[in-house]
């Protein structure tokens, strides 16, 4: 039992080889270059909050007294230590990814199974949110509270806060296992969360400040020191056993099993093989976690943008930021799905390639998808225009641009998408299968619009700009099958570079 | 069938495969040899289209693979799990190939039953996906796939890895009757010298991309491939 506690290894040897084998995957990675600059942004922003933690911890004493010049500084912390506790519990879960460790590989080397849990755990440790306390704490006890308070009071301070941060820590690492569930834990401890603020402020029950009192009193007895104690060793123990229990193939590291009936849309069935392409994407994008929630996610984004709207007189009532707001809306289905289109089949494109259908058809299923998304997007947004009826033309825009003319650019420049998608694997904070291409895609996709609109704009002909879009679209509908040859060819030049780049995983 | 005319594919400044002439006659059953990276896959994949070569021209049925799509509609493939559909189960999946290749779906269930016996009850549970099947089952359901709607032409790369001694048996007859009854062209690589014997018409052997051996098969033959292959043992 105590063995959990002693985070070291009697072998350096297989630190040595872990940290090497992290090191070359890393730098062999397929996806390198995307690797380096975002490493290259999380060290800039590790850098950040670094000096952000240290720079409160020397001024926060002034910040507060400022703000309200005759209070007791420590006190009004301990009552935010509070909701410091609560949401950095919140950040753990959410958003701390645990260190990868592909544990299959090493199962059945002759490493003891605790051994490599202890590691995992060990690994886990090194992370921003584990040295925030004490970039916070160390600068704050040195300016202001051994001077306040005296040095045991504030060793005793700073190590409990620090031995429940670490509990939080192997707390989330063990409810980072319910990776499925992500999304309802994350919405209930926020839930949680609001609730207690509300409670907080409106019902007088004064949580915060109560926690303060008691934190204060646990600090000068040192009876916090033992809870933080307790607590980090029950937690230790606690995610170790789960992960040990859970270091089995069937278990925790089995990917998603479902057993679930999920539409069949059968009737699509009778359209030939375009129907049959068709109903694969519509299969694909209902039965696979991360197609699934990106459209969820686009489907989330509505109602914001809807506040936006109606909120007369703002930027995004008018002018360029309705436009914008017009191609967005009727768009969140191609601006979420197409943006990796094609990746979405990289686990099978070499059937693809060499199934028994034209791959005409196959470029073609995949505009009726997008068209058939669309549509549905306009008839959810056409009721709407009963009440605001001035909408209707700028809705009426966005459909025939995105259909004619957005939809196209798609096809055409995810041909030089070149990253592979695992279906399986969630959606939240999954970067799978992008690059340089999804953020390059919003200079036409967005600037475009903008590129035709402004110089009407700019002349106060405002309406012309919006009738040209339509213009623009109803063009791209009538040239569809020249355009079509073009994508077609296009296609074809890069299907090998694609299914090269789709093979590898 | 397919005919294959100064072939060259490069990685790099190193043939990966390099073919000067090369022909495969209708109805034959063409067995395909060599040790790891002698450039099976690389072939197969060629001719399915699946990656572009450094020169040279393959032609199925006088088309060229290259720029007519004509041969997919009587080409059956399957050479790795990237021709599978995971997230469909098996049925939908061959019911899927069956609509492309314009077989009824009760064509489609009769061919399924003539199988039966190959393919096995696992893989029709309900709710199952091919994602959840085993190697072998997902291997049975690729190589099933590739015969749905009578091709004249089958690719299979390495069709007896993963299946069972039965499996094994069972699938050297399917394509020993598609050969002799339906005329269909067999290409079948795979490292089972005796299998390879057995199933094919004509035997070739590739070696660090070139041919090497080109015969046709008779009873000698199994001991020829063993004697070929075990000089390369020290």
């Amino acid at each position: 039992m105590f063995e959990a506690l002693i985070l070291q290894f009697s072998f350096p040897a297989m630190m040595k080889m872990f940290l090497t084998l992290s090191w070359k995957n890393f730098w062999r990675s397929v996806s390198l270059g995307k690797n380096l600059l975002v490493n290259l942004m999380k060290g800039f922003m590790f850098v950040y909050l670094s000096f952000v933690f240290i720079f409160f911890g020397f001024f926060i004493v002034k910040l507060i007294s400022g703000t309200n010049p005759d209070s007791n500084v420590l006190e009004i912390l301990n009552q935010y230590l509070f909701y410091y506790f609560l949401v950095d519990l919140l950040v753990r879960v959410l958003f701390v990814a645990t260190p990868k460790l592909d544990l299959p590989v090493f199962l059945c080397l002759p490493i003891p199974r605790r051994k490599l849990v202890k590691y995992y755990l060990f690994r886990s440790v090194f992370n921003l949110n584990n040295l925030a306390p004490v970039l916070f704490l160390v600068p704050f006890c040195l300016s202001f509270l051994i001077e306040e308070k005296g040095w045991t009071y504030s060793l005793v301070w700073s190590f409990t806060i620090i031995l429940l941060s670490f509990s939080f820590h192997f707390l989330a690492l063990f409810l980072n296992k319910f990776q499925l569930k992500k999304p309802i834990l994350g919405m209930l401890l926020i839930g949680g969360l609001g609730l207690f603020v509300w409670l907080d402020f409106s019902n007088g029950l004064f949580f915060a400040s109560r926690f303060g009192i008691a934190f204060d009193k646990f600090t000068s007895t040192g009876i916090g020191l033992i809870i933080g104690v307790i607590m980090l060793f029950f937690t230790i123990q606690g995610s170790f056993r789960f992960l040990i229990k859970n270091s089995y193939l069937d278990k925790g590291l089995s990917s998603e099993k479902r057993k679930i009936q999920f539409p069949e849309f059968s009737f699509l069935g009778r359209f030939g093989s375009l129907g049959q392409m068709i109903k694969l994407d519509l299969n694909l994008i209902f039965r696979n976690s991360r197609p699934r929630s990106t459209l969820i996610f686009g489907v989330l984004l509505i109602p914001f943008f809807f506040y936006n709207f109606l909120n007369q007189g703002s930027f995004w009532s008018e002018g360029f930021g309705l436009i914008f707001m017009s191609v967005f809306l009727l768009g969140v289905f191609q601006l979420n799905y197409n943006q990796y289109l094609f990746s979405w089949d990289s686990s099978y494109f070499d059937f693809i390639l060499s199934g028994s259908f034209k791959t005409s058809d196959y470029l073609m299923s995949k505009y009726v998808v997008t068209v058939f998304f669309t549509s549905i997007a306009f008839l959810f947004m056409a009721p709407f225009c009963f009440f605001y009826p001035q909408f209707l033309q700028y809705f009426i825009m966005g459909y025939l641009l995105n259909i004619g003319v957005i939809a196209y650019i798609y096809l055409f420049i995810m041909t030089y998408n070149r990253k592979r998608i695992d279906l399986a694997k969630g959606a939240l904070f999954n970067y799978e299968g992008s690059g340089y291409i999804q953020y390059l895609l919003a200079v036409p996709v967005l600037g475009l619009p903008f590129l035709i609109y402004a110089p009407f704009y700019f002349l106060g002909k405002e309406q012309a700009g919006v009738y040209t879009l339509m213009a623009f679209g109803i063009a791209g509908l009538i040239l569809h099958k020249p355009i079509f040859k073009i994508l077609l060819k296009q296609f074809k030049n890069q299907k090998y570079k694609m299914a090269a780049g789709f093979r590898k995983k | 069938m397919i005919i294959i005319k100064d072939l060259q594919k490069k990685q790099g400044r190193y043939f990966q495969l390099s073919i000067e002439h090369l022909q495969i006659n209708q109805g034959e059953s063409f067995g395909l040899l060599g040790n790891n990276g002698a450039g099976k896959t690389t072939l197969f994949r060629l001719i399915l289209d699946l990656i572009e070569s450094n020169s040279g021209t393959i032609s199925i049925q006088g088309k060229p693979v290259h720029t007519t799509e004509d041969w997919k509609f009587i080409t059956g493939s399957f050479l790795d799990e990237s021709f599978l559909i995971d997230y469909l189960s098996a049925l939908e999946y061959f019911e899927m190939l069956g609509k492309l290749k314009g077989v009824s779906k009760e064509k489609l269930l009769e061919l399924i039953e003539t199988y039966r016996s190959f393919l096995g009850d696992d893989m029709f549970v309900k709710g199952k996906f091919i994602r959840d099947l085993s190697k072998g089952n997902k291997s049975k359901v690729g190589i099933f796939s590739a015969i749905i709607g009578t091709p004249k032409l089958i690719i299979l790369d390495e069709p007896f890895a993963n299946l069972d001694p039965s499996s094994q048996i069972k699938l050297k007859e399917i394509l020993k009757k598609k050969q002799r009854e339906e005329g269909t062209t067999l290409l079948i690589s795979s490292h089972d010298l005796k299998h390879m014997s057995e199933v094919s018409s004509r035997i070739v052997i590739l070696h660090n991309g070139e041919i090497v051996k080109d015969e046709n098969t008779n009873e000698n033959t199994l001991k020829e491939l063993e004697t070929y292959f075990a000089k390369f043992v020290d």
